[in-house]
Parts: C-alpha cells; sequence; structure tokens
C-alpha cells in the first residue's frame, strides 16, 4: 500500500511537473468523455433510468393487436374501454390492470385560460404503479367506480409550482376544467411524470369523469367497444412470467373477439414490458438513433485515445533513462507498469472530471434544445448515479486503453545499454514510428467514420427539408382551439365556426380561412375502413386509414390541389348524401386500376357508407419522412368535431396578423384557450426537429473527431520531423532543397492519411447501408457525403502536416548536424 | 563470491556475431576492491551488466555467492540483483524528479520494507553520508560531486555486499572524484566488495588489483599487492 501510495504521488508530480501534457492530456479526453457521458445521459433518461415506480421490472404493457392491419401499424395499438374492463375482470395473471387516456382539458377561473395535459385514469392507476401522493392522497378505487360522481384530480408536481406557485395549502381547492369544478386531493411526487420516462403531464382525473372530460368523438367513443383509446398496463403478479401473462390475455382476447365478433374480430393482445410499452414506436427509433450517436461519440473517444497514446508514446521515449534506472535499482517490470499505468489512470479520471463538467454544460444545452412540444421541466436529464458510474467506466477503461501501448512500448529497452547511453537512443525507434504511423491511419480512419455519419444525416436533413409535405406551406398559422371542453353543443359549436370564420373574412390580411379536426402533420384518428364489395365481416380486408374532418374552404386556404372530381360544399351537410374526398394514395390502394370518383366505403362499426367525390394530392400526414398515407377527408358539417384547428392563411408574415386572430377569437370566447399557435413553417421545424437535433450533434461531434484527428496529426508530424532532423540535415547537406523536403515530409503525411481515408470511407459506406431507415432519401452512396468528407479530411490532414513539413524546410542542415 | 568461467557476450551481425566478450574466466573474492580497465569497447560496461545481473543475454557459468547465476530465471537473478548488489553510475542517474531523499528511499521502496523502516533507514544514511542539509533538495539543486554522493549512498542504503561502480568520477573534477573514491574506499574496508570501473589511473590505484580488458578478452596483468589472484 505504501508504494502503491509512493508512485500514484510520483507519477501525480510528474503531471504536475508538465502542466501543459497534462492540460492537453486532460482536455482531450475531458472533450471525448464528455461527449460519451453528454450522449449517454439522453439514453439513461429516456431509455435506461427506472420509472420512479415501485418495482418497475414487474409492471408490463397491455397492447392491442389486429390481424387486419398491416404488423407495422399494430405493433403499439390501445384498445377499447370495455374490452380493458373485461380483460380486467377475467385475468388471474396482474394483480392489478390500469387504463389511461390522454387528453386535454382547458382551465378557467383564477390565472390565464390554458390547456392542460391531463390523462384520464383507471381509479386503482397509482395503486398499480405503487405511487404515493407527495401531498395529500391519490384516488380511491371505490369512489372511482362512481360515472361523474367523483370531480377530484392529483396535480404533477409541475403544475403544482408553475400555476400554483407550489401553495402547501392546495388540497382541498378547486379547479375549474372544461367548465367543471375539480377538488384537488393530491399532488405527485417531483420525478413522477406517469408511466412516460419524458413528462408533459399537468394532472391525472379518474375514469369514472371520462363523460366529463373528454370531448367530441373521444367522449362519443369511449366506452364503444370496437374504439380502442385507452392505453393498458399491468403489474405481474408474484411468480408470473410476462410469457405466461400474454398467454392468459390472448386466451381472454380470444373469448371476447367469439363474445364480440363485430367489435373484436382479429384482434388481440400483446404483452411488452411497460418501459418498451410506454414510448411505442417511437422506442425502435430512438434505440437506433441511440446507437449511431453513441457510437460516433465512441468513435471521438478512440481519437481521442489515439492522441493521448502519441503523446504517451512520445513522452515513453523520454522516460526510458528514468525506467532503466528504476529496474537497475531493483524494480520489478510489473511495478513499473503499473507506475506508468498510474499516470494514465490520473490523467483519465481528471478527464473524467472535466467530461463531467462539459457534460453538465452541454445538458443545459441539450435541454435548450429539446423538442418545441416539451416545456421547460417536462425532461429532466439528471447526472444520476448511473451517469456517474458510466463516466467512472469510460475512465478508466479509456486509461487501460490509451497507457496499455505506450506503457508495454516504453518498457521494451535494453537495460544495460539505456543505463550506458543515458537513455537517449533506443533500438525500438522503428516500432514506435510504426506504431504512431498505426495511430494516425486509426485517427484518420475513425474520424472519416465520424464525419461520414455526420454528412450523411446533414443530406438526410437537407432532403427532408425539400420533402413537399402536399400543401402551401408559406404564410399560413394554425391554432387549435376545444369548444367541447367549454361545453359548447354541436349547435353553438357550428354557430362558433360560422362566426369565426366571417370576422377572418372581414380582416385584410387574411387571405383564407379553413377548419378542420387536425392540424397539418399532427396525425389523426384512423379508422378501420372497407372498400365497396368487401365483406365487411371478413377481418382481414379492413385497413386502418387515418382520417380528417375539414371544411369547405380546407383545400383551398391549404393549397391542397384537387386532382379529380370536387371538393366539399355548403351543401355537404346531415341530412345529404355521405361523402368523401380521398387522397391519390387511398385510391390507389383501396380502388386499385380503378376511377375511384363514385365509388363507396365503409368505416368499421358504422352503417353508412361513404361516396368518393373527389382526389387530392397526397398530404404527409404526421411525418415529412413518411410514405405516402392513404387518407381520407370527410366535411366537418356532416361529422363535428368540437375539437378543432383553425388554418388562416395571411397576405403576409403570419405573425404580424397573429394578434388579430387571437382577438378575433378572445371576442368570441374569452375563457377558450388558444393551443399550439404556430405558423406552418414552425409545425415543419417541429417535425424536423428530430432530424435536426440529430444532425447538429452529430456535427459537432463530427468536426470534434476531425479537430481532434488534426491535432494528432499535427502531434505526430510534428515529433517525426523532430526525431528526422539529423536525417534531414543530411539530405540537405548532399543537395536537397526545400520543396524536396516540405514534399517529403507532406507526403508522409498524406500518404498515412490516404490510407486512414480509404478504410474510413469503407467502413463509412457500410454505415450508411446500416443506417439507411433514419435517413430521408438516402439510397446508397449517398454523393454529398462521400465527395466532401474526405476532401475536408484530406485539407485539414494537408494543413496540419504544412506546419511541421515548413519546419522541416527550415532545418539547417550544419546545425542539424552540429547536434548530432 | 564471485566466480566466472567461460563467460561470453555477442550480438549477431549480418551472417556473423560481433563478440563482446570472449571467454572470460574471473574470480573476485569477497572484501575486495577490484579496477577494470581497458580502452572504450573492450565490454567493460558489459562485464558490469553481467555481473550486476542487469544483463542476462550471456554464455558460460556465473557464480555469485552460493547461487548459480546461469541457471537462474531473469527474475531470480532480479532477486538477486535486488539483495547482494549496489550500482554507481557515471551519470549518476539520480531520478531528476525525486529529491535526495526519495532517491535514497527508491531501492528500499523496491524491497518492500515498511515505510517507517525505510525512513529510519534513509536517516541513518543521510546522516552517515553528511547530507542531512541536502535531503529536500533536487538532484538540479546539487553540485556533480554532491549528485555522486548521493548515488553512492543510493547504492549503499540497502546494504549490498558487492558495489559496481562503473566510472563512478568519470563526470567529476578531481577533487569531487577523490571524495568519491575515498568514500569507496571506506565501504570497501568496511567490507563491501567493490568492482570499479575507470580510466584514471590514480583511481585505479585505490583498487587491490586491476583487470585489463582488450576487445572482449582479459588481458593478463600484474598483480597488485598481491592480495588477491584469480582463481
Amino acid at each position: 500500500m505504501d508504494n502503491l501510495l509512493l508512485d500514484f504521488r510520483y507519477a501525480l508530480r510528474l503531471l504536475r511537473k508538465s502542466p501543459g501534457f497534462t492540460l492537453v492530456a486532460v482536455l482531450t479526453l475531458g472533450l471525448g468523455i464528455g461527449a460519451n457521458t453528454t450522449i449517454f445521459t439522453i439514453v439513461n433518461a429516456v431509455l435506461l433510468r427506472s420509472l420512479p415506480v415501485n418495482d418497475p421490472d414487474h409492471l408490463v404493457s397491455v397492447l392491442g393487436t389486429d390481424s387486419r392491419n398491416s404488423a407495422s401499424q399494430q405493433q403499439f395499438m390501445p384498445m377499447s374501454y370495455r374490452n380493458y374492463e373485461d380483460l380486467r375482470d377475467r385475468n388471474g395473471s396482474l394483480s392489478e390492470t390500469a387504463a389511461q387516456i390522454f387528453t386535454g382539458v382547458n382551465v378557467s377561473g383564477k390565472g390565464n385560460p390554458e390547456q392542460l395535459n391531463a390523462t384520464v385514469v383507471s381509479g386503482n392507476y397509482f395503486d398499480a404503479l405503487g405511487v404515493r401522493a407527495l401531498l395529500g392522497t391519490t384516488f380511491d378505487r371505490e369512489q372511482a367506480k362512481k360515472p361523474g360522481g367523483y370531480p377530484v384530480v392529483v396535480l404533477s408536481y409541475g403544475l403544482w409550482q408553475r400555476r400554483f406557485g407550489a401553495d402547501p395549502s392546495i388540497l382541498g381547492k378547486t379547479l375549474t376544467l372544461n367548465q367543471q369544478p375539480y377538488t384537488v386531493i393530491g399532488v405527485a411526487p417531483k420525478d413522477f411524470q406517469g408511466t412516460f420516462p419524458v413528462g408533459f403531464v399537468d394532472l391525472w382525473i379518474p375514469d369514472a369523469m371520462h363523460d366529463q372530460v373528454l370531448t367530441g368523438v373521444f367522449r362519443d367513443w369511449f366506452l364503444q367497444r370496437s374504439k380502442r383509446m385507452v392505453s393498458v398496463f399491468g403489474r405481474l403478479k408474484q411468480g408470473v412470467s410476462l410469457t405466461q401473462a400474454e398467454a392468459e390475455l390472448k386466451t381472454i382476447a380470444g373469448q371476447l373477439a367469439r363474445e364480440y365478433p363485430n367489435d373484436n374480430e382479429g384482434r388481440s393482445v400483446r404483452l411488452v414490458s411497460l418501459s418498451e410499452g410506454s414510448l411505442g414506436p417511437a422506442r425502435g427509433i430512438f434505440v437506433q438513433a441511440s446507437a449511431v450517436l453513441m457510437g460516433v461519440v465512441g468513435l471521438v473517444l478512440l481519437i481521442a485515445c489515439a492522441n493521448l497514446a502519441n503523446l504517451l508514446l512520445a513522452r515513453s521515449a523520454d522516460r526510458r533513462r528514468e525506467l532503466a534506472v528504476r529496474m537497475a535499482l531493483g524494480a520489478s517490470r510489473s511495478r513499473l507498469s503499473a507506475l506508468l499505468l498510474y499516470e494514465c489512470v490520473i490523467i483519465s479520471l481528471l478527464g473524467g472530471a472535466a467530461g463531467l463538467v462539459i457534460a453538465a454544460v452541454a445538458r443545459h444545452v441539450l435541454l435548450l434544445l429539446r423538442p418545441p412540444f416539451l416545456r421547460a421541466g417536462d425532461i429532466d436529464l439528471p447526472m444520476d448515479s448511473s451517469v456517474l458510474l458510466f463516466t467512472l467506466i469510460v475512465a478508466v477503461g479509456t486509461a487501460v486503453l490509451f497507457g496499455m501501448m505506450p506503457a508495454w512500448q516504453a518498457m521494451r529497452f535494453n537495460l544495460s545499454d539505456t543505463i550506458k547511453e543515458g537513455g537517449g537512443r533506443s533500438g525500438s525507434a522503428g516500432r514506435r514510428r510504426a506504431l504512431r504511423n498505426a495511430l494516425i491511419v486509426t485517427e484518420v480512419a475513425l474520424s472519416i467514420i465520424a464525419l461520414t455519419s455526420a454528412g450523411l444525416f446533414l443530406s438526410s436533413l437537407h432532403n427532408a427539408q425539400r420533402i413537399d409535405p402536399g400543401f402551401e406551406s408559406h404564410n399560413l398559422l394554425v391554432m387549435t382551439l376545444d369548444l367541447g371542453a367549454q361545453n359548447y353543443s354541436r349547435d353553438q359549436g357550428e354557430e362558433f365556426h360560422r362566426r369565426l370564420r366571417e370576422r377572418l373574412a372581414a380582416m385584410p390580411q387574411v387571405q383564407g380561412a379553413a377548419l378542420a379536426s387536425d392540424p397539418p402533420l399532427g396525425g389523426s384518428i384512423a379508422r378501420t375502413v372497407f372498400p365497396e364489395g368487401v365483406d365487411v365481416g371478413d377481418p382481414r380486408r379492413g385497413k386502418l386509414s387515418p382520417v380528417i374532418q375539414v371544411d369547405t374552404n380546407y383545400f383551398q386556404t391549404l393549397g391542397i390541389p384537387l386532382l379529380r372530381g370536387r371538393a366539399f360544399r355548403e351543401t355537404d351537410r346531415d341530412g345529404a348524401p355521405m361523402v368523401t374526398v380521398v387522397n391519390q394514395t387511398f385510391a390507389a390502394q383501396f380502388f386499385p386500376g380503378q376511377e375511384a370518383i363514385g365509388k363507396h366505403f365503409r368505416c368499421l362499426g358504422e352503417t353508412w357508407n361513404l361516396e368518393v367525390i373527389g382526389i387530392t394530392r397526397d398530404t404527409k400526414v404526421s411525418s415529412v419522412g413518411e410514405d405516402p398515407t392513404p387518407q381520407f377527408y370527410l366535411p366537418l358539417l356532416q361529422h363535428y368535431s368540437s375539437t378543432f384547428t383553425l388554418h388562416v392563411r395571411t397576405a403576409g408574415d403570419p405573425m404580424a396578423a397573429l394578434p388579430t386572430v387571437r382577438s378575433a377569437v378572445q371576442e368570441l370566447d374569452h375563457q377558450l384557450p388558444q393551443v399550439q399557435v404556430r405558423t406552418i413553417s414552425e409545425l415543419l421545424d417541429q417535425a424536423l426537429w428530430a432530424a435536426r437535433f440529430g444532425a447538429t450533434l452529430l456535427l459537432v461531434f463530427g468536426l470534434l473527431a476531425l479537430t481532434l484527428a488534426a491535432v494528432g496529426i499535427y502531434g505526430v508530424m510534428s515529433y517525426t520531423v523532430e526525431q528526422r532532423r539529423q536525417e534531414l540535415g543530411i539530405r540537405m547537406a548532399l543537395g536537397a532543397q526545400k520543396r524536396d523536403v516540405l514534399r517529403l515530409v507532406l507526403g508522409q503525411g498524406l500518404f498515412l492519411t490516404g490510407i486512414g481515408a480509404a478504410i474510413g470511407l469503407l467502413a463509412g459506406f457500410m454505415l450508411s447501408r446500416g443506417i439507411g431507415a433514419l435517413l430521408y432519401g438516402i439510397r446508397g452512396l449517398d454523393p454529398f457525403t462521400f465527395s466532401t468528407v474526405p476532401a475536408v479530411l484530406v485539407g485539414v490532414a494537408l494543413l496540419a502536416c504544412l506546419i511541421p513539413a515548413r519546419r522541416a524546410a527550415r532545418v539547417d542542415p550544419l546545425e542539424a548536424l552540429r547536434h548530432e | 563470491m564471485i566466480q566466472m568461467k567461460g563467460v561470453e557476450k555477442s550480438y549477431p551481425v549480418g551472417a556473423g556475431r560481433t563478440w563482446v566478450l570472449r571467454r572470460i574466466d574471473l574470480g573476485i573474492r569477497e572484501g575486495e576492491f577490484v579496477t577494470i580497465m581497458g580502452p572504450s569497447g573492450a565490454g567493460k560496461s558489459t562485464l558490469m551488466a553481467i555481473l550486476g545481473m542487469l544483463d542476462s543475454a550471456w554464455e558460460g557459468e556465473y557464480n555469485f555467492l552460493e547461487y548459480t547465476v546461469h541457471k537462474m530465471k531473469p527474475q531470480q537473478r532480479v532477486e538477486l540483483h535486488k539483495r547482494f548488489i549496489g550500482f554507481v553510475f557515471q551519470q549518476y542517474h539520480l531520478l531528476d524528479d525525486l529529491t535526495v531523499a526519495e532517491n535514497l528511499d527508491l531501492p528500499l521502496s523496491y524491497r518492500d520494507l515498511k515505510k517507517a523502516e525505510r525512513q529510519s533507514i534513509v536517516a541513518d544514511t543521510l546522516d552517515r553520508f553528511q547530507i542531512v542539509a541536502k535531503k529536500d533538495l533536487y538532484p538540479s539543486q546539487l553540485s556533480g560531486g554532491q549528485q555522486q554522493l548521493v548515488a553512492v549512498a543510493r547504492a549503499v542504503i540497502g546494504n549490498p555486499k558487492l558495489i559496481l561502480a562503473d566510472e563512478p568520477t568519470g563526470s567529476l573534477h578531481s577533487s569531487q572524484g577523490k571524495m568519491i573514491m575515498d568514500m569507496l574506499k571506506d565501504l570497501n574496508r568496511q567490507g563491501t566488495t567493490i568492482i570499479q570501473v575507470t580510466h584514471n589511473e590514480n583511481w585505479a590505484a585505490y583498487g587491490d588489483r586491476v583487470i585489463q580488458l582488450l576487445d572482449g578478452w582479459i588481458v593478463p596483468t600484474e598483480e597488485k599487492r598481491g592480495v588477491a589472484r584469480e582463481a
């Protein structure tokens, strides 16, 4: 132990004596480790961190499946509330089976009217999760059985802080939600975000109040067995495996399909862990994107390690005399290896500490770059024990990685020769040079891969930005209004629609206004569609298709071209024939090779047919990168929606017209919250957030990799020139010109760069094939990436070699020879 | 103490070999002070390295005390070296980043002694060599003679039976050189066997006898004072 401390102290002293080396080493490693810790912080927060609930490993998501729809669509389906009730009551595998549905609720009374994110949950929700209230209590499951008779809420910690200033006497106070009073009975713990790692839940309401709190079709459909609206999860009983529980629930689902064939034919369930189920289909994308990011920051760290190994290799040459003396005084090789390793461990730990500081700063930047739909506080990126442990492991791992080879090299000396020569020469100089060259090739190859990733994602972002969303995206403003939450009847709602349109039409800044049930790129409800002539009873023939209710101005206001047929008219209202407009993909999929105009189809559970009266161009429904999606439109006058999005086409800057538009809404109802007020450009930006975020991070890490590689190349070339001083002097004494020396040094640097670039490009090409699913519009080789990246890298390498090369060209032959 | 028979060392060069030492037969008794002399390239330092077990790539027989060195594994030779041999180098080879006291402590730290015990030995040695006042100085703060004094102190701190001094005065001026040689002589009088390499006849005279090396061979030479004979 004494000896360990002694050697450790000596290693510390050596590092203190070389502050320049130590600073460069710690900073290099700090950047590498910091990049890794930063990305791990995100992965940890979203994928790895356990939900702050009791025994999360026994929680499972119960997902709906439907053999009538394609596999990709049925991976993470909700289920109907009625089916949930039956599954809950009949299964013996889950100790608790709970349900939840997400909705917006308008809060009025004290403070600004606003829409809050509510989760309507079964009475056993908190019991199932094993979560106790921070203040007050959670729901009483017996009281939660009385329909409409349990108007209480549990507030999220965030809402309690934000809207109520952390009022300690909040319990028992009343909150007006959708015009109804609710009593606050509890405040949830600070870190509890429901079943999601990323939280945007403001409050929880018992499902006994579904009729009061849900609006529009959600209220109408809540108790319909065919309408899949609730997310279900449960807690496995002790000793019951997920597979056993799934088998039992599938059996019950089979019974329900037989008991209610019209609603449940073809439907079943599957079970996954709650952590997997709660993120839904986004999880797969996130896992893939995380793998790419972790891979790239891993490359950055490897490059940093290669740089450090290079520095230590040079240093080890200088330390040969010291090591030889130590050995002559009785030190064993293992003790000397440990001594060298201590130095690496100290650098690593300091680098780890620097990395943590960098990650802490980067964390704040990441929170600023959060998706627009998340408020500050909705997402936490904690530097918790997992992050600290990860950083420690990475730091110690890198110490071994960059310390091993130089330590091994440092120990390869002939003791008596080294003692005799004072450590000035070494027979292993050639080996070290080969190692340094190999490190350069590796650094270049790794940075090419990192830069290729960045290039591919930049190209992908560029492609995504050029994707035509299918509608005119300039000067368009949207805002969502929920009249149902204000208890408007259909007549009142339609009157509101009419008066709003009138007011907007009178405004000079407004070129057009339209109403629709959903905003562009916001997704929409999907219905199972059976085309004309298909047996509605055949479960395999129906297909899910998004539907949106729009008014008569919609296509014109959004600039969606009508390809054939007609748009909706004022006459397409209740009592008139049921009509629909479909997009071109819908027409092609449901009526292949036929004229779709005049054809009919039916939605699952409905008794009426829809007649196709028009065909529009495709638009993007949920995301800009999606494949063409079949979509159909219904006239708002025939299919009223209490929640709707107002689309306003302005003559100039839409933000300039916003105050006038807001006033027009407020004049009609000053208590009506105006939600998600955005320009279409902002919506498109939001839709491209993930692509932009990924490209930005990868660009930063790619440039970091490039910088580190350039520093590495510069370091090695400088050292090489220093080592070859005498040789260069002899060459110049024999008649070599400056340009010959320049060419010699540059040639060596570029040769190594070229080998590394070739290896890196090959790996980059394989990478581009592997991550194709994350990229927009990139198939095979991306010309931009695979031409720009090597050009940039060779340019930077040239610059990195130029300074040492010029220094070499200035060598005075006489001085160099005298020096020897 | 030392018996060498037919010790040879060579390097492969091209198709042939370059010989550094040829058929060295050598005997040194405990308590002797032996001087090795010879021109540059004669093999003096190589012989010292073999004697000190810093070099294990040689052929022949080497017996040290009761140990058969040529049959020992490298690790065993290192242990032998640690227990019985101290080195003094021409360039002192003090570690620049350690103080005088720490340099003295270094060989002890490789002998797995407890810290308290080491501190006590270091304190005694500092006192014995009268360098207590220098204990916290770094080598760069000492004169050449003082540095070599510390190097000698470091060589004897482990109480070796044999001190190998490779041109211990080679980097010193004459007065400092005399101080070091007197110090070595004192150690010899106290029972430590000493083998030195030197080019200086005056310093060679401190020894009991001289072994001349030339091109790797031992040159038969006149005994000095007749104290010892080659076996």
